[in-house]
């Protein structure tokens, strides 16, 4: 019996990345993704939803990513939902800065989309076993 | 035999013959002629003049016999001399008084003596006149008067011996009477000549018959003749008495000399006088000498004034006027000048006079003199007498003016021209100047010259310090307004301009300055300069200046950097200093130029910022390129004709490539920028190494190359950021794969030597083309253009590179050879938990740093170098021990944050061993004391807890107390039983000095000569209570009372503690008195 799918959220104002995206994991069976299109959604869904992962762009209008992230991480329940940054912040100060805010992870932009699945799986390793 | 009786006017006798000064005195002819006589005459062998003395008869004169003198005992002579008639001995072996006379019965064996007694003109008997034969014979009367007369020569000859001496005498007198140099005068008693000798007919001119009979002073003296001396030597004279005395008299021609002279009255048998000897010298040489010492005198009198007039800025025209009169008092001139050459704008050589004789003859010359002699006349027209000392160069001597063929006529009223002497000097080979005098009685010669030597060279050492003195003007008249120049230059520049002294004194404060800084210029000059700088440059700069100038480490100095700067209202704002340094007047000043550079460093930030947000700008549609490209060939690549994916291959590679392009763009604006953080620590670099291989194992695999990792040490370690160290790894790997054949390898290596760290890395590629190889560093540089297209990279990583390893503290290089093979490699500073101050230290009390942070370490080390202490430097915990077992330290500077251990925890560790219980910490971290607040209780002992970055005062004063708490405490017991000294002395000895004391005089004797921490006092002493010793101790000297009593409560006060005897344990005291120490040191 296989393991239940990873159920990842991933949130992108940039409607390209968020294609990409779908369709870098999309065909993963061990994934269902769910895309959302601000920090925003992301709030309004997560209860519903119950990610095990949510990946989470930094630069977007209205609600930024460290807000995005703090507010998901005060929903009841969700203080230790894992969180990785995905951005084009990448420089070593700017990535020390997101961990320190409670991320897991920081992926880089531009990524390599045929290389995310893998990415996320090991990234997903790595959380389950902390 | 009967020996010669002495006769009874024996003394007499002696004197009257010493009185002839005959006895010893060598033969002379005038005996010998007449003992030669007698002795033919007698026809005898023996003929003698005999002189009887006390004890001998000496022989004057001698024939035939060898002796001189024999014994007066066994004379004949001394019977001879007893009586006025001739004693003669016809037969001696016949007579009773001479028969064994040992001169009859031995030699010269006599037989006849005849002696005829020889008077000295005072009638004594002194000797004889004797003939001797060895045969017996008669004497007939006719041969006694023979006898007689021959002994009556002897004795004309014996009177002539001193009348011999005495003309001898005299005629020597004489001949020095007659040549001496001197005059001689013999006057009569009334003062009248009667002999004067050849030096006074040579001195006066008159001979002995001119003046004989006359007084000397009515031919001598004359109209200048002093009368009071005349009247002193007359009273002398009346008096009989001697004297001498100088006067002036004249000689028979009329001139005038001087003399000295000496006279001596002679005297009668009565005390009259009858004669006056006057003996004169001619001093005339003398007192001309005296009198050219004078003028010498005036004439040096008239340079000094003139010197010290020209000193004290008299005017010049005043002090050749006062030269010039001394020229003309000397020389005995009517008038001259004294003027110096000067030159037209054309070049022609004129005078201008300096000093002049007014020598104006009507109204108009008055006035021309008035009007112009104060600022000198000039004179143009050189072709004359004077302008020819000028032309010519010469001194010109003109004793006939008005036949000279130099002359140049006068103007018309000009006072007569009879004698001129125009003398000119130098400077150099040019005349600079000339005096001029005329009008000397008796006209000039070139006698005078010599002697106007001095006044000349003043006038010349005066016009040439006057010449000196106006180029000095005119070069401070141009200084001055070159000074003008700059000083405008300095109060327009943009730029802030500070000068400062060696003591940090602002000296002067420009305009910019102000601007800058907000200040005015008198609100910071003569203050010290780091008012204009915020902590911790505030604080450190004196130190800075101090280090550079005892160890000219440089800072700022000639290198130029961005520093802080702070406003009076308190602001901050970055700003450029360059600061040069320069000696002014021997003195060493430091010139800061500042400029604020606000604007420019927002401009940066803005530039960095546009490239920051550029990057990322360009970073989110990238993403959505290479996702889609990658999606499509990842996905959908078998669908795809092959053209289409050979064109979408291409897109996407040249995706991946603009990526890096632009991390490394945004890397490199980081870097230029300074703005790229490093996060040092200590790594190993064979660690990053394996790290590297493995993450650039992937890229080697695709171009089949190999990496190996060869000829590693176990460990190298270095003070760096890893990541960034990666990067480096990862360019020259990447590099070194894509340059390699396919199937080739490439070898990472480490090694080291003397504390650096070697990394290289080396492929077998084609090389670097050799002119290439001096832009292999510069951006976006590849041999070929095509390069980089065909083997990717960005033409950025090296750049990159170099200047990551070069923050590092490293260095970066490559070796290459075509055909072979490239090698980069880098070298990285050795990162040591122990590094060791090698000189210099043996005198200096040594410190330990345990910092982890090398830099830190480095500053903490110069800042101790600055307080005359060495230090060696741990990094870890676990070195600090070592070397603190292994060495001896006056204190611990120590960081608490420590790779191996916490700093608290090691300061614990301490203070358990008994060995570093007592050594004093200093902490230097970034924690405040209060993070640590848990510990402060445990009594860490640490002197100072320091803030980085680092007041430099504070840790002055924390080394100092280090230092002083180093010192053992010294005690002193006061105590007159010597067991208890024994037994605390053993107690004490290895924690303190410890001294004792039996009595009060010996204690109060201690404390004088030396300061005691603490006095260990007993109250009875044999010499009166201890307690009187209270008042004689400093109030910094802790005090226990240990005694057989208690104090009291009321003395308790004002001891420290007080323990009583036999109820107080070693423990206890040892107890005490530790915290009565401890006390004091806190």
């Amino acid at each position: 019996m296989p393991p239940p799918p990873l159920k990842i959220m991933y949130v992108d104002d940039e409607a390209d990345i968020r294609t990409i995206v779908q369709f870098a994991l999309e065909d993963e069976e061990d994934f269902v993704l769910k895309i959302c299109a601000s920090g925003q959604e992301a709030l309004d869904t997560v209860a519903d939803y119950r990610p095990d992962l949510v990946l989470l762009d930094v630069m977007m209008p209205g609600m930024d990513g460290p807000t995005a992230l703090q507010r998901l991480h005060a929903q009841p329940g969700l203080g230790q939902l894992p969180i990785a940054f995905v951005t084009a912040k990448v420089q070593p100060q700017e990535v020390a800065h997101l961990k320190a805010l409670g991320a897991v992870d920081v992926i880089a932009k531009p990524f390599d989309p045929m290389a995310l699945a893998d990415h996320v799986r090991s990234l997903w390793e790595g959380v389950r076993h902390d | 035999m009967l020996k010669p009786p002495i006769p009874a006017n024996e003394i007499e006798r002696l004197q009257a013959l010493h009185a002839l000064d005959v006895l010893d005195t060598p033969a002379e002819e005038r005996f010998d002629r007449i003992t030669r006589v007698a002795q033919r005459y007698f026809q005898v062998p023996i003929a003698l003049v005999s002189i009887v003395d006390a004890q001998r008869q000496w022989f004057k004169s001698k024939r035939g016999l060898d002796a001189c003198e024999t014994s007066r005992g066994i004379s004949f002579c001394g019977h001879a001399i007893l009586a006025d008639d001739i004693f003669h001995i016809p037969n001696a072996l016949e007579d009773p008084r001479f028969a064994d006379n040992p001169l009859v019965t031995g030699g010269p064996a006599i037989r006849f003596y005849a002696g005829a007694p020889l008077h000295a003109p005072n009638g004594q008997r002194i000797g004889t006149l004797c003939i001797i034969d060895d045969k017996p014979r008669q004497f007939t009367p006719v041969e006694l008067s023979v006898l007689r007369d021959l002994a009556d020569g002897v004795e004309a000859e014996l009177e002539r011996t001193h009348l011999l001496a005495a003309v001898d005498e005299v005629a020597r007198l004489a001949l020095v009477a007659e040549r001496t140099d001197n005059a001689v005068i013999i006057t009569d008693g009334e003062g009248r000549v009667e002999w004067v000798n050849l030096g006074f007919e040579r001195i006066t001119g008159y001979t002995l018959a001119e003046v004989a009979g006359k007084k000397p002073g009515d031919v001598l003296q004359g109209p200048d003749t002093d009368p009071e001396t005349v009247a002193f030597m007359r009273s002398k004279v009346c008096a009989g008495a001697a004297f001498s005395s100088e006067v002036l008299n004249y000689r028979k021609d009329g001139t005038p000399y001087w003399l000295a002279l000496s006279i001596q009255p002679i005297h009668d048998a009565q005390g009259r006088v009858i004669r006056f000897i006057a003996i004169e010298s001619d001093i005339s040489e003398r007192k001309r000498g005296e009198q050219r010492v004078q003028e010498q005198n005036k004439l040096l009198d008239a340079i000094n004034r003139a010197q010290s007039q020209f000193i004290a800025h008299v005017a010049p025209t005043d002090i050749f006027q006062g030269l010039l009169e001394s020229i003309l008092a000397i020389t005995g001139s009517e008038y001259g000048f004294i003027g110096e050459v000067m030159r037209t704008e054309d070049g022609r050589p004129y005078i201008k006079t300096h000093g002049i004789t007014n020598i104006a003859w009507d109204e108009t010359t008055r006035r021309f003199h008035d009007e112009n002699a104060p600022t000198g006349l000039e004179f143009h027209k050189l072709d004359n007498l004077f302008g020819h000392v000028v032309t010519a160069g010469v001194t010109v001597i003109a004793n006939d003016p008005a036949h000279d063929p130099r002359r140049g006529g006068l103007p018309n009223g000009h006072p007569a021209l009879n004698s001129f002497l125009g003398i000119p000097f130098y400077e150099g080979e040019q005349v600079v100047g000339m005096i001029g005098v005329a009008n000397r009685a008796g006209g000039y010669d070139e006698s005078l010259l010599p002697q106007l030597e001095p006044l000349r060279t003043a006038c010349k050492n005066i016009i040439e310090s006057l010449r000196l003195e106006k180029r000095r003007l005119q070069a401070e008249a141009a200084l001055l307004s070159s000074e003008n120049r700059i000083r405008a230059i300095i109060d327009t520049v943009v730029d802030g301009i500070v000068t400062i002294d060696a003591h940090g004194s602002v000296r002067s404060f420009n305009p910019a300055a102000e601007r800058i800084f907000g200040y005015r210029a008198e609100q910071v000059v003569g203050h010290n300069v780091n008012m204009l700088m915020p902590e911790p440059y505030h604080a450190a700069h004196d130190g800075y200046l101090h280090n550079y100038l005892s160890t000219g480490k440089k800072m700022v100095i000639g290198i130029g950097r961005e520093v802080i700067g702070q406003r009076q209202d308190g602001s901050t704002f970055p700003m450029e200093l360059a600061v040069s340094e320069m000696a002014v007047n021997g003195e060493r000043m430091f010139t800061g130029i500042v400029r604020d550079i606000t604007e420019r460093k927002q401009m940066e930030r803005m530039k960095s910022e546009f490239v920051s947000t550029v990057s990322h700008e360009l970073r989110t549609p990238l993403t959505s390129i290479r996702g889609a490209l990658g999606l499509v060939l990842g996905k959908f690549s078998d669908a795809l004709p092959d053209k289409a994916r050979q064109l979408l291959d291409t897109a996407n590679r040249n995706s991946e490539r603009l990526t890096l392009l632009i991390n490394d763009i945004l890397d490199l604006e980081k870097i230029e920028s300074g703005r790229l953080e490093f996060e040092r620590k200590a790594t190993d670099l064979v660690a990053v190494a394996r790290h590297a291989l493995v993450a650039n194992e992937g890229y080697g695999q695709q171009h089949d190359v190999a990496l190996r990792l060869v000829a590693t040490p176990e460990r190298a370690m270095v003070q760096a950021d890893e990541h960034r160290l990666l990067q480096v790894f990862a360019n020259l790997i990447s590099n070194a794969v894509k340059y390699s054949p396919q199937g080739g390898t490439v070898d990472v290596a480490l090694g080291g030597q003397a504390g650096r760290i070697r990394v290289s890395v080396r492929d077998r590629g084609p090389g670097i083309p050799a002119e290439f190889r001096s832009r292999m560093f510069q951006r976006f540089a590849q041999a070929d253009s095509s390069d980089t297209r065909q083997k990717g990279g960005t033409g950025l990583g090296l750049s990159i590179t170099k200047a990551i390893v070069e923050r590092h503290g490293g260095s970066i290089g490559f070796t290459s050879e075509e055909g072979v093979g490239t090698e980069f490699h880098f070298e990285l500073p050795e990162w040591r938990e122990i590094i060791e101050q090698s000189s210099g230290a043996a005198d200096r009390p040594t410190m330990l740093i345990c910092e982890d942070n090398a830099d830190v370490a480095m500053v903490l080390a110069e800042l101790l170098e600055q307080e005359g202490v060495s230090s060696d430097r741990v990094t870890t915990g676990a070195a600090a021990l070592e070397m603190l077992g292994r060495k001896q330290y006056r204190a611990l500077l120590l960081d608490l944050n420590l790779p191996d251990m916490d700093g608290m925890t090691l300061i614990q560790h301490l203070r358990s061993d008994a060995a570093t219980r007592n050594l004093p910490v200093i902490v230097v971290s970034g924690r405040t004391r209060e993070d640590t607040a848990a510990w402060d209780g445990q009594a860490l002992s640490v002197i100072d807890w320091l803030q980085k970055p680092v007041d430099r005062e504070r840790l002055g004063q924390a080394l100092n107390q280090a230092l002083q708490s180093q010192r053992r405490p010294r005690i002193l017991h006061v105590e007159d039983d010597t067991d208890i000294i024994q037994v605390t002395q053993a107690l004490l000895e290895e924690d303190a000095d410890y001294t004792y004391a039996t009595s009060l005089a010996a204690a109060r004797l201690a404390l004088a000569q030396s300061h005691c921490d603490l006095l260990l006092l007993d109250l009875t002493l044999p010499d009166g209570s201890g307690l009187e010793l209270l008042d004689a101790i400093s109030p910094d000297t802790r005090v226990i009372v240990f005694s057989g009593q208690d104090p009291g409560a009321a003395l308790r006060q004002h001891v420290t503690a007080a323990l009583v005897k036999g109820t107080t344990s070693n423990d206890r005291l040892l107890a005490t008195i530790k915290q009565v120490i401890h006390q004091e040191r806190n």
